[in-house]
């Protein structure tokens, strides 16, 4: 079966649009695209190549390509469409931040104010992308990780939020705090320097 | 000016290429702040540039493009002082802008070095996904090639600001191929690109390879007589690079050892595509090779 489509005078990508819409009701023949502009002739001859066809171009009077276009078997459709997701490549992802707390205030001066600088830190922390990696808490910080902790609901939003969370084993025991973790898990200072050490940390 | 403040003037405009007329008005003013950005300049004061067809088309669109235009203007800190309008068959939008910058921190093309890296900011294929969304298709990759149009380069532009930068430009008509070849003949030097590093527009590769390339990828090729691809570069990565963008990103070049730090400090502060695409390789007349 053979069929012809005149795309001349059409502007891109018409010559492509009408021509994929031929060949998708093709089952198996030649179809014959004639165009205007060398930017069409190769813009058809990639679509009909990538679907696994042949293609022969033919100059004819000047200025003026007739494609003759060869739809084989399914097989070479099957091999064509395969190699098409293979050039979709997906986007590095940000880096992500690892934060060590060593403390249950955030700077020097006043602890009144440092509680809420933790807590304002936090909750910037809730909405910032990319979402922290992991939150590391050493010495008071384990205190933030408590049933009592005033920034408990902002932990555990970020817990659900793929934030991994770690609390010095050493430190609850120290405070007495071993039975209180209300979130996260209990990592050893080996655990904590393994993640700390393996990604960009900021210490608070 | 004096000695700490110089004037950066430009302009840019062109008809739609999206349907939403607050994204058409956003995306053009972008392009147009964006060669300030490139200059290493913040931009100061911008005027509308409006042909509109006012007998065939709402006056609520032309309000709707002029919005668009604003919101970027002022997410530039900049200060929107008036324009002109004409009639016109043809819609058509855009800015003239100045910009202000101090004499010696402004960023040419002309000074990259032998040795330097080069980091693009934005991922390439503005061009292709723009003729695939006239024929409807890949979506998702459209809708990506938008957001990255309409996102100004004023957050790539302050974190290079603490770098030593040799040179800088942005990507726009003339496709990647053609913003480099003009930083490598204006720098005398050549240049190096990893194709597999190159950032890539969901789908932009797979339009490619379809044939959605446009027009003016074409001829960025045939007047792009200096690129060598390396044969085992595909024709449709071959058509990302010719492909012409709309507001895209900045190609920077800077001494080797600060790359990584310039691209983490991007990527930090939400310019996630950046990457180092490659390298200024050795004195010369501007070749380019792509492996």
């Amino acid at each position: 079966m053979s069929i012809e489509l005149d795309c001349r005078g059409l502007a891109c990508p018409a010559p492509v649009l009408e021509t994929m819409k031929e060949l998708q009701k093709m089952s198996a023949g030649t179809l014959t695209v004639l165009v205007d502009n060398p930017a069409a002739r190769e813009n058809v001859s990639k679509y009909a190549t990538a679907q696994g066809c042949t293609v022969q171009s033919t100059e004819q009077n000047s200025g003026q390509y007739a494609l003759t276009i060869t739809k084989g078997s399914d097989g070479t459709e099957v091999a064509a469409r395969q190699l098409l997701p293979s050039l979709n490549r997906t986007m590095p992802a940000p880096p992500q931040e690892v934060y060590l707390l060593t403390s249950d205030t955030l700077g020097r001066g006043d602890d009144t104010l440092g509680g809420v600088l933790v807590k304002s830190c936090l909750v910037c922390l809730v909405e910032r992308q990319p979402r922290p990696k992991a939150l590391l808490l050493l010495n008071a910080g384990v205190k933030l990780a408590v049933l009592e902790s005033p920034v408990l609901e902002h932990l555990r939003r970020l817990e659900q939020q793929g934030t991994e969370i770690i609390a010095c084993g050493t430190c609850l025991d120290y405070y007495g705090l071993q039975d209180q973790l209300a979130v996260g898990s209990v990592g050893n200072m080996y655990s904590i320097l393994e993640m700390a050490a393996g990604h960009q940390t900021l210490t608070l | 000016m004096t000695p700490e403040l110089a004037l950066i003037q430009t302009l840019d405009f062109f008809t739609p290429l999206v349907d939403d007329p607050f994204l058409f008005g956003q995306i053009a003013a972008a392009n147009a702040l964006s060669d300030v950005y490139a200059m290493g300049g913040t931009p100061f004061t911008a005027m509308n540039i409006v042909m509109f067809p006012i007998a065939d088309l709402e006056g609520e669109v032309l309000l709707r493009i002029l919005a668009g235009g604003q919101s970027k203007v002022a997410e530039a800190g900049a200060l929107l002082v008036g324009g002109h309008t004409i009639e016109d068959k043809e819609p058509k939008y855009g800015l003239s802008v100045t910009g202000l910058i101090a004499p010696d921190q402004v960023k040419t093309n002309a000074g990259a070095r032998p040795g330097d890296a080069l980091i693009l900011t934005k991922a390439l294929g503005t061009g292709l996904l723009m003729t695939a969304a006239k024929g409807g298709l890949f979506e998702e990759g459209v809708k990506a090639a938008q957001e990255s149009m309409a996102a100004l380069n004023k957050t790539a532009a302050e974190c290079m600001r603490t770098f030593d930068v040799h040179a800088c430009t942005d990507v726009t008509g003339f496709g990647l191929a053609g913003h480099l070849q003009e930083m490598t003949r204006a720098s005398g030097v050549q240049a190096q690109i990893d194709s597999q590093k190159l950032p890539l527009l969901p789908h932009a590769a797979e339009a490619a390879a379809l044939g959605l390339v446009p027009a003016g990828a074409y001829r960025n090729r045939s007047h792009c007589g200096q690129l060598h691809f390396a044969d085992t570069v595909s024709v449709a990565l071959q058509d990302v690079c010719f492909d012409p963008q709309t507001s895209g990103g900045l190609l920077i070049a800077l001494p080797a050892a600060q790359a990584q730090k310039l691209v983490d400090a991007l990527q930090m502060a939400g310019v996630c595509q950046a990457v180092q695409i490659g390298k200024i390789t050795q004195a010369g007349g501007g070749q380019i090779h792509v492996d």
